[in-house]
């Protein structure tokens, strides 16, 4: 029970933190590493996810505002992890997203990362209660289009559209049948020049961050599972000719999930996220989504 | 005991649901006239020249809309409006500073001295807006007067 807890484990991180940490409009977020969290050497996983806008902008003010526009987001994301000693491992995430207005769409690569995890507690020795715990570094590549440099309104934007470094941690833990994770973030965005037909300038993004809950129920081949994140960015000034002193973003993501793992090489997982439950959300839009992930493991 | 009290309401407040606050779902675009008399409310900022400017026809979250502005000076006898055209290129940017993004670009047409039309003006989501009116060398910027509006 406990091994494949673990494994089932690991795959809802992946479907958490690959999804949810992303705003439901125009890109936002870093997006989060691909992490061996469970007894295996390598992952490879992909995921599909299809969000629908339900609240297209809170305000400054928190106010709540709704649009009669169809508004979605799919994203198609590939990622992977490998084990590079015991206890050491390095991992890649390459989404390609695809956003749809009423009658237009854009697509596109988003913000590729990458990470470097360390196991840093172990649970060798299957504590009662000290869980295990893995440390991340984290450089977020600019692949994907910022929504500053959008000239569509955002259609076009992609990710967050600036280098960025982070770290982080998860911790897991499994008592029989239940288990929890708890998993926190920080990354620093960096400013860069950009000049389109609408503004000239430099962004000067600066801190965010992420804070995760969640705990499952395991039986032979199933994991329920449920998890909430709270992200915050800073506001991401502009610099020039034109200034503007941004506003700072935060939102809640709650998300649902089932996991089915036939045999301990493969497993799938179907996840309901809602950023409209949870938290204080302020100058973001929100949505709710279907998310399908397969995952492929390697033992080691 | 008071360490268990802490994390209990330090858990309440982060599950905390979210309450919802949701505003009127008709799009509240406030209609401006142009003004006769030139009150000069609305100005750029290096050349000082006055603006004013009216809905042609509203936007919709569906479908574009088009306003008419006119740039003048206050006459230095009687303060009414003289118009004059603007120097160089002259554009419109839809801007939404809390959030970061424009909107799909605009197009400006001059009609008369100091009489201009923007077409294709279009609001992606609802919110706080900025109207930058903008006047360009190549890719420069060289004046600006901004518009705040909420939609």
């Amino acid at each position: 029970m406990k091994r494949s807890s673990l494994f089932l484990f690991s795959s809802l991180f992946l479907l958490a933190g690959s999804h949810a940490w992303a705003a439901a409009c125009c890109g936002g977020g870093v997006a989060s590493p691909s992490l061996i969290a469970g007894d295996h050497r390598a992952q490879l996983g992909t995921s599909l996810s299809h969000t629908e806008i339900l609240v297209h902008s809170v305000d400054t003010k928190g106010d709540w505002h709704r649009w009669r526009q169809r508004q979605q987001v799919q994203v198609l994301r590939l990622e992977g992890a490998q084990l590079l000693s015991d206890r050491s491992q390095a991992g890649f995430s390459l989404p390609v997203f695809h956003r749809i207005r009423d009658a237009e769409n854009s697509s596109g690569l988003g913000d590729v990362s990458t990470s470097w995890g360390y196991e840093y507690l172990t649970d060798w020795d299957y504590h009662p209660w000290r869980p295990r715990g893995v440390g991340y570094l984290q450089v977020v590549l600019p692949t994907g289009r910022s929504k500053a440099e959008s000239e569509l309104g955002g259609l076009d934007s992609r990710g967050n559209g600036f280098w960025a470094v982070g770290a982080g941690t998860l911790l897991t833990k499994t008592w029989g049948r239940w288990d929890a994770l708890a998993s926190l973030d920080a990354h620093r965005s960096f400013g860069k020049s950009i000049s389109t037909s609408q503004i000239q300038g430099t962004l000067k993004p600066g801190w965010g961050g992420n804070l995760g809950l969640g705990a499952g129920y395991n039986t032979k081949s199933l994991r329920w599972g449920g998890q909430i994140t709270w992200t915050y960015e800073d506001p991401i000034g502009l610099d020039g000719p034109s200034s503007s002193s941004g506003s700072l973003e935060r939102y809640a993501t709650a998300l649902a999930s089932l996991s089915y793992m036939p045999n301990p090489e493969w497993s799938a997982t179907l996840g309901y996220s809602d950023q409209t439950l949870f938290g204080s959300p302020l100058n973001t839009s929100l949505g709710r989504g279907l998310q399908l992930q397969l995952q492929r493991k390697w033992e080691r | 005991m008071m360490s268990r009290l802490v994390f209990v309401l330090s858990a309440l407040a982060l599950t905390a649901c979210a309450e919802p606050r949701y505003t009127d779902p008709t799009p509240q675009i406030v209609n401006r006239s142009a003004t006769a008399n030139a009150d000069c409310s609305i100005q750029f900022g290096t050349s000082r020249t006055c603006l004013s400017w009216t809905w042609e026809k509203l936007p919709t979250e569906n479908e574009t809309g088009s306003l008419i502005f006119k740039t003048y000076r206050p006459n230095t006898f009687d303060q009414t409006a003289v118009a004059q055209d603007l120097e160089g290129q002259v554009g419109l940017v839809l801007w939404m500073p809390s959030m970061g993004h424009g909107s799909t670009p605009a197009r400006v047409q001059r009609l008369d001295t100091g009489t201009y039309r923007a077409t294709n003006v279009h609001f992606v989501m609802p919110g706080d807006w900025e109207f930058r009116f903008q006047i360009k060398d190549g890719n420069n910027l060289t004046d600006e007067a901004v518009v705040s509006l909420s939609i």
